[in-house]
């Protein structure tokens, strides 16, 4: 066993020499370490004696010890391993420090850079979470968790909407285990989709990800990594869960190792009633059932290649009506929906020598919604829509090491991606050839680089490159600021080049801009279309929207128990696809297309601190300034071309800059409060978390249609949530919460928060065996 | 010294004092009606009960007209919902023309060089969210909002004009209408120009 130098550091060694006694000495210790709440599976052993196992709480006895000096080594699958001499002369007692071991605590990240790095090693800010804080929340959903983030706010746009750094969902790429999700709606990727039973961890990376993964990296990355199966074990684990709402959650986990062949799976089944919120007579979300299961095997052919596969299936059923407005009156439909998705990724790793590796990835996943409309007493279906995306990704990426700190990714690939739906003429398809390489490089022990770039040669709507330079500078032993600018990019989607839909009740009509002007010509010709607004040669190819960003972060660990991150973030937009009336038809109706119109800033400072204050209380905070606003509509304003109407005395006047209040459904302030206490001795823990989020522009009721009165805000709100779980016994724990203490709801602008929220939760190991700790 | 900041602090505070009471009376003072002889219609109902009618309307009597004398010039404006159509072109038989214009009601006082035109194949004052006089904020509030700054210049026979400002599309003008607000009721105001095209 090897004896960690950089671990041995934070080892605290209290000797207190008791009573001498020459013979059956006894040694006790006790293990505590940060961001450490059980010591399960862990084993203390003393080379030239005994091996014992370490109690939950961290305590371990030996007894009969002779006078001598001993080597006493620490070994846990979440700890560092470490060996210490210790001369024991008398009965001791021991306080001894531990780490979380590297893949566990200094946490191992791959979203930055596409490769394996220890988050303190990167140039651009990485944040993560361990799936401990996942089970500390009681969280059942993706979208519970990145609720909670500094940063990240989920607003309820076409389901949960992730938004990062001011920009929407459509912006955020999200991965499963470095592979892109697909399936979004009006462009958002519904977190409520995402099970978080299996995550071992989240990696949220700000700022744009384009030079290493193309399209959608314009805000940022979210990486979802799942549970791997340690080797040479064997592990079965389940948990219930039960809440307000009638929501109930089950899951599984099964895992066995062996020597060179692992393989886990995982199944969730999750089902809610939904809810009614205010007066509102049909359920602002309606009953749903859920259902995932993932699967992973890996097999190590031999030292040097190794070949790994994770598949996912998941299936949403949803029972729900709606309110149809026809002709201003209201009528109720049924709307029976469900979604299924699927995806296998085969990847195979081979190490060519010690510094060069070679990996081929594939990637397939497919995506299928439908939905039936249907009058409630008749159950006769009025509308059947339906959607099916499939993609396909072969990849090779090739890495080298050239000395410490000093690496090169590089890879190319292509991607195929296909659509066909009931809103669309026919199925459509593009491909697009891909190419990156990114380079590290350590300049000093203070300087580190890293460079990439990444080019998309796309078959529709032209080529990309995109760039990203980052440094990182330690200023001290402490300190760390880092600088990142970059490109990044947003393919325009299916739905913006080639939907053709026209709403039944309404009469109003949506095109693709590949397929408008073809379709407004022909309606032209056909009398349907009395007007348009631009020629029909202006329906050109779209442009890919485009960002330049800029972020900057300042890291200090004040100890090793504190640290913050203060950063500052900046991003221009560009290109920006909108849709907007492009036609009239003769029923008085318009007709919708997509351009690139606007240009959008958003910019921000962030800040985050925690401190562990002693081994049972951990406190911290985080805090996000932000703002987001349209570059036209302030040329606009400041030219003297926008009006408001003051609501009371309807007099209008010029609108000043300073009224401009941004886009909508942004918070210019977040701020995240989270403290935990350790009941040792209980085996319990309390977590009690409060997230802030300040008013937020919601609809525009003057009729200049940017925000600019209090009238168009909702006000702001305090989200507390509580949780408390107790260990029983060995293997299982019980964990009860209540969400959103203070009840907070709004029908109309929050429906994704359902009012206050208890749940009880019970989770067992089933059995777990491991035979091997010397690594 | 400490006097000196002191006075300057008290200065400072009643200079300030008195500016925000001086703006709030310019607010409070701001009334629908400014003076002159704007005339404000309150409540016309556009077709509230949805029977597909059209209310005609008479700029001069600031009154409507029996629907039966819908094929005379006897009206300006006919309106229906969202739609308002000028005695002119394909709608009738009268001379008016129509502009949108943005700016402020109370700065327009010269005729601005504004291409007037009668319906035609596509009504003078554009139909649609955003197109015209209003916009309209879709689900789930479904509200037709005025334009701010939006107004209609009106031109019949050589030399007179109406400037018509729109205030509300809903019955006794709520302040924040709903979705159960009721519709299809216009507030507006308007004046006539003098002889030269001034108002």
């Amino acid at each position: 066993m090897k004896v960690n130098k950089i671990l041995v550091y934070g080892i605290v060694l209290l000797l207190f020499a008791t009573m001498a006694k020459s013979q059956a000495l006894v040694l006790e210790g006790k293990l505590w370490g940060e961001d450490i709440f059980s010591f399960t599976n862990t084993k203390a052993f003393l080379l030239q004696h005994d091996t014992v196992r370490v109690k939950h709480d961290g305590s371990f006895t030996f007894s009969k010890l002779k006078v001598g000096n001993y080597q006493l080594c620490i070994s846990g699958p979440t700890l560092d391993s470490m060996c210490i001499n210790i001369p024991v002369t008398a009965d001791t007692f021991l306080l001894l420090e531990v780490s979380k071991s590297a893949s566990w605590m200094r946490e191992v990240v791959v979203t930055a850079t596409r490769t394996p790095r220890k988050v303190e090693d990167l140039s651009v800010p990485v944040t993560v979470i361990t799936s401990e804080q996942i089970k500390q929340m009681g969280a059942t959903r993706l979208s519970d968790v990145l609720r909670e983030q500094t940063g990240l706010a989920v607003v309820s746009d076409h389901g949960a909407s992730l938004q990062l750094q001011g920009l929407s969902s459509e912006y955020t790429l999200i991965l499963l285990n470095g592979q892109p999700l697909i399936g979004r709606t009006a462009g958002t990727f519904d977190l409520n989709r995402i099970a978080v039973g299996n995550i071992r961890q989240i990696e949220i990376t700000k700022g744009p990800a384009s030079c290493l993964y193309g399209s959608e990296a314009m805000a940022g990355v979210i990486n979802i990594i799942t549970e791997e199966p340690k080797k040479n074990s064997q592990k079965g684990e389940a948990l219930l869960r039960y809440g307000s709402n009638g929501s109930a959650l089950a899951n599984a986990s099964i895992s066995y190792a062996g020597k060179n062949i692992a393989s886990s799976l995982f199944v969730d089944a999750f089902r809610t009633s939904g809810y009614y919120l205010g007066e509102s007579t049909i359920k602002v979300v309606p009953p749903h059932q859920q259902y995932t299961a993932q699967a992973t095997t890996s097999w190590k052919v031999n030292k040097k290649t190794s070949l790994h596969m994770f598949s996912r299936h998941a299936a949403q059923f949803q029972q729900a009506q709606w309110q149809m407005q026809t002709g201003g009156s209201g009528t109720i439909v049924n709307d029976h929906s469900k979604f299924y998705d699927a995806s296998l990724s085969v990847s195979l790793d081979h190490s060519l020598t010690r510094r060069h590796k070679l990996s081929f990835r594939w990637y397939g996943m497919q995506y299928r919604a439908s939905s039936v409309l249907s009058d409630p007493s008749s159950l006769q279906p009025i509308e059947n829509s339906w959607f099916r995306q499939p993609l396909l990704r072969p990849e090779v990426q090739y890495q080298q090491k050239f000395a410490a700190g000093h690496e090169w990714v590089s890879g190319a690939g292509y991607t195929w991606e296909g659509v066909s739906s009931s809103r669309y003429v026919s199925s459509k398809r593009m491909g697009s050839v891909f190419l990156f390489s990114n380079m590290e490089w350590a300049f000093s022990r203070k300087v580190k680089f890293s460079s990439g770039m990444r080019a998309d040669l796309h078959s529709v709507y032209g080529h990309q490159w995109n760039p990203k330079i980052s440094i990182k500078w330690n200023l001290n032993d402490m300190q760390a600021l880092k600088i990142s600018t970059g490109r990044g990019f947003k393919a325009p989607d299916f739905r913006q080049l080639y939907l053709h839909f026209s709403n039944t009740t309404e009469g109003y009509s949506v095109l693709g801009s590949e397929v408008a002007a073809a379709q407004l010509d022909q309606w032209m010709n056909q009398g349907i279309v009395t007007q348009t607004f631009l020629p029909l040669s202006e329906f050109n190819r779209l442009q890919a929207e485009r960002s330049y960003s800029l972020q900057i972060s300042l890291e200090s660990q004040w100890h090793k128990k504190a640290k913050t991150t203060l950063s500052f973030f900046r991003n221009e937009l560009q290109h920006l696809i909108s849709s907007t009336p492009v036609a009239i038809k003769s029923n008085g109706q318009l007709v919708y297309s997509y351009l690139n119109l606007s240009q959008v800033f958003t910019q921000g400072l962030e800040a985050e601190g925690s401190w562990q204050i002693n081994e049972r209380i951990k406190i911290s905070a985080g805090y996000q300034w932000m703002e987001a606003k349209d570059r036209e509509v302030l040329r606009d304003i400041r030219a003297g071309r926008y009006y408001t109407r003051d609501p009371k005395t309807f007099r209008i006047y010029r609108l000043e800059a300073s009224q401009y209040g941004g886009l909508f459904n942004r918070s210019r302030h977040m701020l995240q409060l989270k403290g935990s206490y350790t009941f040792t001795k209980m085996k319990s823990d309390v977590h009690l978390r409060g997230m802030y989020r300040s008013r937020f522009g919601v609809a525009d009721t003057n009729g200049n249609l940017i925000l600019d009165q209090d009238e168009e805000y909702v006000q702001g709100y305090w989200i507390w949530n509580l949780t408390a779980g107790k260990k029983m016994g060995r293997h299982a724990m019980v964990q009860a919460g209540i969400e959103n203490i203070l009840n907070v709801t709004s029908a109309e602008f929050l429906p994704n928060l359902p009012g206050r929220i208890y749940f009880l939760s019970l989770s067992s190991q089933l059995w777990s065996k491991s035979k091997n700790y010397e690594k | 010294m400490k006097n000196k900041i002191y006075y300057s602090l008290w200065i400072g505070m009643a200079i300030s004092t008195l500016c925000t009471a001086c703006k709030k009376k310019t607010e409070e003072e701001a009334d629908i009606v400014p003076a002159k002889q704007s005339v404000v219609i309150k409540n016309l109902d556009a077709d509230a009960a949805n029977k597909n009618r059209y209310t005609f309307f008479n700029l001069l009597t600031g009154d409507t007209i029996a629907r039966s004398d819908s094929a005379t010039s006897n009206w300006h404006l006919a309106l229906k919902g969202t739609s308002i159509l000028v005695n002119g072109g394909t709608s009738g038989p009268g001379s008016v023309a129509a502009a949108v214009y943005t700016g402020l009601y109370d700065e327009l006082i010269n005729l601005p060089e504004l291409e007037f035109r009668s319906d035609g194949a596509s009504p003078a004052i554009p139909p649609g969210s955003g197109k015209g006089w209003y916009t309209y904020s879709g689900p789930p509030s479904h509200l037709i909002i005025p334009i701010p700054g939006k107004m209609l210049l009106l031109k019949w026979g050589t030399t007179t004009y109406a400037k018509l400002e729109i205030l509300s599309y809903y019955k006794d003008m709520p302040s924040a209408p709903t979705a159960s607000s009721v519709s299809r009721y216009y507030s507006f105001r308007y004046v006539l120009s003098d002889n030269q095209g001034r108002f």
